[in-house]
């Protein structure tokens, strides 16, 4: 019965393991280098520039609405931001901020990482 | 992660999960807040329906590992908790741990994850989780998004009973609110429910 449980056990890892291999290997061909994925400390924009108007942010990782609602919320918070558009199609944060009021891209990666998703930068 | 609820145990940096799961054999109701997108604290009370059984535990869900590509994400996460259970004959000062590992595009959707509540004396609840779905259809992030998900599942309890059963669901999420619906084919009926404040 145990060895019974056993191959049932490892049959589903390899299944699981199998699948994320095969996943991989399409998906995460354009995965960004291991330095940008580090989770728990990716401040790439080293930029302090102050941004204005509409600023568009290329953003990794957003699949689901329901897990990018923080990123609506959490800008949501800073005072010159007038609205904030998610469209995961184009894997796009789209923030407009208040006529004369200015957000650093520090501070825009900090709310994406926060988030949960990985910053790739402002779009020109 | 829950003993149902099969979303993720870790939200965005200060937000506060309430997920309640529903079946006729067992319920699990979390709450959890999220200090970081990678660590979150949570309370769990879990009880087994016309039994008078439970367990409650105070948990550390921790994200281990994501990868973050383009159009898609995946995750690892780990959760460590410590409480009391009550499923056996008696109250015992019990661990509850979890892997979860899931992965998912706009398209496609594949989970599997383990959780077990022991205590000195043994096993109270094992429970291991797959599910794989679609969506079958792409809405805008304000819409109405739809998932179809079929979940296997087997639960060993006390280390007497073994069930397995396969469930196909219909999840819905609107924005902060996110509701599965789904009846296994031995006939249980199983709800998911989490908010997100």
């Amino acid at each position: 019965m145990e060895i019974k449980i056993m191959n049932k056990k490892i049959l589903s890892l390899i299944t699981a393991f199998a699948f994320f291999q095969t996943f991989s290997q399409t998906a995460f061909a354009k995965m960004p280098n291991k330095k940008s994925i580090n989770h728990k400390s990716q401040h790439s924009a080293k930029n302090q520039k102050n941004l204005r108007g509409k600023v568009t942010i290329k953003v990794n990782g957003m699949v689901c609405s329901f897990c990018a609602q923080g990123i609506k919320k959490n800008f949501a918070q800073y005072k010159s931001v007038k609205s904030t558009k998610v469209n995961l199609d184009k894997m796009q944060v789209t923030i407009n901020l208040k006529p004369g009021a200015t957000l650093s891209e520090k501070e825009i990666a900090k709310v994406i990482v926060d988030a949960g998703f990985s910053y790739k930068g402002v779009k020109k | 992660m829950t003993l149902g609820v099969s979303a993720h145990p870790i939200s965005y940096k200060g937000s506060m999960g309430i997920m309640t799961y529903q079946s006729p054999s067992l319920t699990h109701t979390q709450l959890n807040y999220s200090f970081r997108h990678w660590l979150a604290a949570g309370v769990h009370h879990i009880a087994i329906p016309n039994q008078k059984k439970s367990a409650t535990f105070a948990s550390v869900n921790l994200l281990l590992k994501r990868w973050n590509g383009s159009g898609l994400q995946a995750n690892l996460y780990t959760i460590l908790g410590a409480g009391q259970s009550h499923l056996g004959e008696s109250r015992e000062t019990s661990g509850l741990t979890g892997l979860q590992f899931d992965i998912e595009d706009r398209d496609y959707y594949f989970l599997a994850k383990q959780t077990q509540i022991f205590h000195k004396k043994g096993i109270d609840l094992k429970q291991t989780i797959v599910r794989t779905g679609f969506s079958p259809y792409v809405d805008p992030f304000d819409g109405l998004h739809s998932w179809l998900i079929l979940e296997w599942k087997q639960t060993n309890l006390l280390n007497k009973v073994t069930r397995s059963d396969l469930t196909p669901f219909v999840r819905l999420f609107y924005r902060n609110l996110l509701f599965e619906l789904g009846q296994s084919f031995k006939g249980d009926t199983k709800v998911n429910l989490i908010v997100h404040l």
